[in-house]
């Protein structure tokens, strides 16, 4: 019974949208798009339900991003190339749009970023970062403070407190190491080279050995970068296609409510 | 850190005898009984003689009634002599899989499958804990760690039930197993109590090869239970008829090279020099030798390789079922010719061989074979007058230091190996998560491991075709599944002795202590410590849709593979 009534409703709004759209288009294109959203909101859901053969998730990707192109064009069609007016129209639009810039980019991240996190440094797991750096940081600590004691000289110890203290406190040079800009460890060899004319040998051993920390800190600076832009843009991308559905269920009511006098 | 190098005694090979409580009552006893009374003493040397082999390579062992001494299916590694009372040996069709404490597997509904979406343990490692004590029906456990014994509940029953053969004092079983470390073809069971002597492989080849009568009693029980049936399983003989098939038996010879504590050796091994390496791997044939046999390998795997200045290049390797030789002896014999061999086979780790003499090969099979069969078998382009091919690695677009890193780690022994493609790989961890989701929230494989270029290995257990975790499980508790031979663990009769952990090579098994569904750790009642269990991957042996992490992978990127199939995962990497 329930399913007859299902089906009846249905047939009722798909003559409904017809009827409309044979005088006005947007309203075709207009269900073409939101078809289009609610059918690539679904990869997500597959993406929950892993425990089901309905495919393999990298072919869902590949019909997601297939559709999410061709969704960017029937959109400008809807709007028909104009910028949109009113807020509801220009809300909508800034949700589209954030939705399909941070998928295009999030694209663009994926297909370039993974090659570069395999070029360089060990495959690291990104959650265990930070306790490598806290590992790298107390062992360089512990090379500073040795070398106080056995130097009796404080030229190393300053040099870390002012130069490579905050360097070491946490992941450093995202967007450098996003861009492949290797400023910040260029930066501190050239320190360190300044530094060494002012070195006896005892101090340039552990200064090499800071050196070799700082190598090894960097590299994990590095994964840290593109893994944390391989998952940022995500946080973009899902909870602007939640604003965005809800948007379109809103505009799609008002829009039909209000059809008759258009 | 040291002032200078530390020295020890170097390792002997009797540092760790098989039964350490071996005294020197039980050897004079076991000497004293056939048919060691009768080998001739003189024939072993003197660091290696009976007595010795007696003491270090064997082990008594005692068994009460019903109880289990070895499982159809299982992995063997050693022979048994019954020193006192009698076993059955259970005829096909064999006792069920869960009276050998084997797990029962069963594919999830769709609906059970969906349940695991609310219904997944918020705690790591959760099990019903009554569970453990339902399942014990059929069988029970006896003793605790490697003494353990699963012993069948009901014998009269089974026996009513089961047509079974007696093996009485003096008679000897699992030597075919001991031989080349292949599946124990049924199960046997200690009727009443029993005392067997277990022989390992190391001390069994030794006596094999010293004494003759005892080689000749072993050779033949090879040749009439196992290698018939695998020539004929071989698919140039298959068309033969069994007489025909009688003939080469008769004439084919059966030689094992290596080591079958490979997994022990190789991990050293692989940090050394391409030419260390090479040194340990016994050569079976050499590069410019006469063929004077076909090479058909019944376990274990061989390197080809070509000379290439001073080291040897790997073109391939192969594995149980493969042939060597074919393509020089189709040759020789078109051409009346006698071209030596182009490559090399050397063993990894050990390999067990079946030598067909040329001569049976181009009397008895060639002329038998269709011109397109003889194209095939030998690897030719398009004629049998063509060069043979020549390069597999090349052929099939592998890159030769992936080759040689997938032979060098061993990684070649996975059936469904872990392979992720890291230029792909956005790391996003999806295949892990789904991995817990199909697990009751435990991922059973960890996102790393070696890598190569810019493919990883991770930590999956890869299903070895050796799998060499599955030996001395006290339990029987890792098994292959009877449905696709995946590697696989039944939780309810795991005891947590550790010893697949421990033997796993690729360290791909993980001891975890378990919880009820509140959290808490389930704790043994005598000594109030958690419960271990072993866990590891079982490629979604319940899931629906196979290998959830496989599926979840949105890039393509991450692919169980079984590395035996050069042609599939070459064209994997080529994607």
């Amino acid at each position: 019974m329930s399913l007859f009534v299902f089906i009846i409703s249905l047939i009722l709004i798909v003559h409904h949208i017809y009827l409309i759209s044979t005088y006005q288009e947007q309203f075709l294109s207009g269900w073409v798009l939101t078809s289009l959203i609610l059918i690539l909101t679904s990869y997500g859901i597959r993406k929950k339900i892993r425990m089901l053969p309905i495919g393999n998730a990298a072919t869902w990707l590949k019909v997601h991003i297939y559709l999410g192109n061709i969704s960017i064009l029937i959109f400008c069609l809807h709007i028909s190339w104009r910028i949109p007016q009113g807020w509801m129209e220009v809300l909508l639009a800034t949700f589209f749009s954030l939705v399909a810039l941070s998928g295009l980019v999030g694209l663009y991240l994926n297909q370039r970023l993974s090659k570069l996190l395999t070029n360089r440094g060990e495959e690291v797991i990104f959650e265990r970062i930070p306790g490598f750096i806290i590992q790298l940081r107390k062992e360089a600590e512990n090379q500073v403070l040795q070398c106080t004691s056995v130097t009796g000289s404080s030229t190393v110890s300053s040099f870390y407190t002012t130069e490579l203290i905050s360097f070491f406190n946490r992941p450093k040079n995202l967007i450098g190491h996003l861009v492949g800009s290797g400023y910040e460890l260029t930066k501190i060899r050239k320190q360190m080279k300044n530094i060494d004319r002012y070195l006896s040998d005892q101090e340039r051993a552990f200064v090499n050995r800071l050196s070799e920390l700082t190598e090894k800190k960097d590299e994990l600076d590095h994964q840290y970068s593109l893994q944390a832009f391989l998952k940022g843009w995500l946080f973009v991308h899902v909870p602007f296609t939640g604003g965005l559905i809800i948007l379109v269920i809103l505009h799609a009511v008002l829009t039909h409510a209000f059809a008759g006098s258009a | 850190m040291a002032e200078s190098n530390v020295a020890i005694q170097r390792p002997q090979r009797w540092d760790n005898p098989f039964g350490p409580s071996m005294t020197d009552d039980d050897v004079r006893r076991i000497l004293s009984l056939e048919p060691f009374s009768n080998m001739d003493r003189a024939r072993f040397s003197a660091t290696q003689s009976l007595e010795d082999i007696i003491r270090n390579d064997t082990r008594l062992i005692k068994y009460g009634d019903g109880d289990i001494v070895v499982r159809a299916g299982d992995y063997g590694h050693s022979a048994f002599l019954i020193i006192q009372g009698k076993v059955h040996v259970v005829l096909p069709p064999g006792l069920p899989e869960a009276m050998l404490g084997r797990a029962t597997q069963k594919r999830r509904g769709i609906f059970e499958s969906l349940n695991q979406l609310w219904k997944n343990a918020r705690y790591p490692e959760v099990r019903d804990h009554e569970r453990y004590t339902r399942s014990r029906t059929a069988t029970g456990q006896r003793g605790s760690d490697l003494d353990a014994h699963i012993f069948l509940q009901d014998v009269p029953t089974v026996l009513d039930d089961h047509r079974t053969a007696i093996l009485k004092h003096g008679e000897m079983f699992g030597e075919i197993a001991a031989l080349g470390r292949t599946q124990r073809t049924a199960t046997v069971f200690a009727s009443g109590d029993a005392q067997l002597l277990e022989i390992r492989w190391q001390g069994f080849r030794e006596i094999r090869r010293k004494v003759d009568d005892f080689r000749s009693h072993v050779d033949t029980l090879y040749r009439e239970r196992s290698l018939t049936t695998a020539l004929q399983a071989t698919p140039m003989f298959e068309h033969l008829s069994g007489d025909v098939i009688d003939k080469i038996a008769h004439e084919t010879l059966f030689e094992t090279y290596g080591d079958f504590d490979w997994h022990t050796s190789y991990i050293r091994l692989s940090e050394g020099s391409a030419q260390d390496r090479l040194s340990h791997e016994p050569v079976i044939v050499s590069e410019g030798d006469y063929p004077d046999g076909l090479l058909l390998i019944r376990s274990g795997f061989g390197r080809i390789s070509k000379s290439m200045n001073n080291g040897h290049r790997t073109l391939e390797y192969i594995g149980a079922g493969s042939v060597f030789g074919m393509s020089e002896i189709i040759s020789n014999w078109r051409h009346h010719d006698s071209q030596p061999l182009r490559t090399s086979l050397r063993a990894l780790g050990y390999i067990d061989v079946l030598r067909v003499p040329t001569r049976i090969i181009e009397e008895l099979v060639l002329p038998t074979l269709s011109e397109d069969a003889l194209v095939h078998l030998g690897g030719f382009e398009n004629r049998i007058d063509d060069e043979p091919k020549e390069d597999a690695d090349l052929e099939n677009n592998i890159d030769s230091g992936l080759l040689e890193f997938l032979v060098e780690h061993r990684y070649i022994n996975g059936t469904a190996t872990m392979l992720i493609d890291l230029d792909r790989c956005v790391r996003c961890d999806d295949c892990v998560t789904a991995c817990a989701a199909t697990h009751n929230n435990n991922p059973r494989f960890n996102r790393h491991g070696r890598t190569y270029d810019h493919y990883m290995i991770a930590n999956a257990c890869m299903h070895c075709a050796d799998p060499v975790c599955m030996i001395g499980c006290p339990t029987g508790a890792i098994h292959r599944s009877s449905s696709f031979g995946q590697v696989i663990i039944n939780d309810e009769t795991c005891i947590g002795c550790a010893t697949c952990a421990n033997a796993c090579p690729y360290d791909n098994i993980r001891m975890v202590e378990i919880r009820d569904q509140f959290g808490f750790f389930i704790t043994d009642t005598s000594k109030g410590v958690p419960i271990a269990k072993a866990t590891k991957c079982d490629l979604c042996i319940d899931q629906i849709g196979g290998p959830a992490c496989q599926r979840a992978c949105p890039h393509n990127a991450l692919r169980r593979s079984d590395l035996s199939d050069i042609k599939t995962l070459s064209d994997w990497l080529d994607k």
